[in-house]
């Protein structure tokens, strides 16, 4: 059984191989440096378009693409992060509840959803072209 | 002179030359952390004013906290303590991932004043604790727990991005992580990263661009030179000796990262001491 975060999609196991407890804390989003409609914006990196304007390193120089113009080789410049507006953040805190110390976790965010993982395979299972005794 | 026939002097007679002299008011205070989900038995014992050696047990649970230790204050009553000893009951739990403080304290209160202070170590299933014996070891002296972890499995577009816990030092080892990137021509150069929660202090990038449709297996660690791309097996070296705090991170900063580049999950392995709070 896996958890997946609502906020950034992440999948993870709530408890590690060696028992213990795993912290999970959303990633910060990709902002890639672009123009679009000749207005210069940080756009989160899945709503970038492809008529959205880059700045490219593309061999020796520096060049304004469009997102579908981008060549091999290009290398996208200007990229920055931002962390989640609804960032999970397990990490436990101490906190008084009803005159109590409980342990919580930082942030909720958008909450978590159980995903059901395939079933390992089974390792006593094996072929074999001598008879069965 | 030494009136036999008293109770307490013939007792003082036995005691050894280290003990500690308790009176009703003195309480033996017990605080365990860790991240285990096992016990500590401290045990020892006390000779009464009777001349009797008393022994005590008493198992404190931990409280899978680095930052929140889990306290027991314990009446041991009258006499001389004689000794201590504490040790993790669990198999199988490595050194460093429970820290015990045993001491002697003034009044059965939480904040108790402190008379002395008996033992303070990491405890194992094996390792244990005692007084007289022990010296008084800090949470951070000695080789950390190694521990593998496997950390989250990012959505497409999205960086790898693992957080250090509240109370724990790390020492980073090696991270290993599956790179795929889609169809979108553009080069990336994957970067793994070491932050403060904000600020990048070290990071490290291989020595080659990482093309459209490609599959890499990439290998972070202290390896002392960048190997040439023979394989999409890569091994890149990160900085050596990189100590982590609560709130540091691992991270991963891919130039020219696309929506439908797919990072998996990271496995890595750290060297852990408790920091505490």
């Amino acid at each position: 059984m896996a958890i997946r975060c609502k906020a950034c999609g992440g999948v993870y196991e709530p408890i590690q191989s060696d028992g213990t407890e795993y912290y999970h804390v959303c990633p910060p989003i990709t902002l890639v440096a672009a123009q679009r409609d000749g207005k210069a914006l940080y756009v989160p990196l899945p709503e970038l378009r492809e008529t959205d304007s880059v700045r490219v390193q593309r061999g020796d120089s520096r060049v304004t693409v469009t997102v579908a113009a981008l060549e091999p080789g290009d290398r996208r410049l200007g990229d920055t992060t931002i962390e989640r507006s609804d960032k999970r953040d397990e990490r436990p805190v101490e906190r008084f509840r009803n005159g109590q110390m409980v342990a919580e976790p930082t942030a909720v965010g958008a909450g978590v959803e159980t995903v059901i993982t395939a079933e390992p395979a089974p390792a006593d299972i094996f072929t074999s072209d001598a008879p069965i005794a | 002179m030494v009136d036999v026939a008293d109770p307490l002097q013939r007792a003082a007679l036995l005691r050894q030359p280290q003990s500690f002299r308790v009176a009703g008011e003195d309480f033996l205070r017990i605080a365990v952390l860790g991240i285990g989900t096992q016990f500590v038995r401290v045990t020892g014992r006390v000779l009464d004013e009777e001349g009797n050696h008393k022994p005590f047990t008493f198992d404190v649970a931990a409280p899978g906290s680095r930052v929140a230790p889990a306290t027991v204050i314990a009446s041991i009553g009258c006499g001389w303590i004689e000794n201590v000893t504490a040790i993790a009951l669990s198999a199988g739990t490595g050194l460093a991932q429970t820290y015990v403080t045993v001491e002697l304290v003034r009044g059965a209160a939480a904040a108790g004043g402190v008379m002395a202070t008996l033992v303070a170590g990491y405890v194992s299933s094996l390792v244990r604790l005692t007084w007289p014996g022990s010296s008084l070891q800090s949470s951070l002296a000695g080789p950390g727990v190694v521990r593998v972890i496997t950390g989250t499995d990012p959505a497409a577009g999205a960086e790898i991005s693992e957080t250090v816990p509240a109370g724990a030092r790390w020492l980073f080892r090696a991270l290993r992580a599956n790179f795929v990137t889609d169809a979108t021509v553009a080069n990336r150069t994957p970067v793994l990263c070491f932050d403060d929660g904000a600020n990048i202090f070290a990071s490290a990038g291989p020595n080659f661009n990482m093309a459209a449709s490609s599959n890499f297996l990439f290998q972070y660690a202290d390896v002392g030179m960048a190997f040439a791309q023979a394989s999409n097996d890569v091994m890149v070296p990160a900085p050596a000796n990189v100590t982590l705090l609560g709130g540091h991170r691992i991270r991963t900063i891919t130039g020219s990262i696309q929506a439908g580049d797919n990072w998996g999950a990271p496995v890595y392995s750290v060297e852990e001491w408790l920091e505490g709070a």
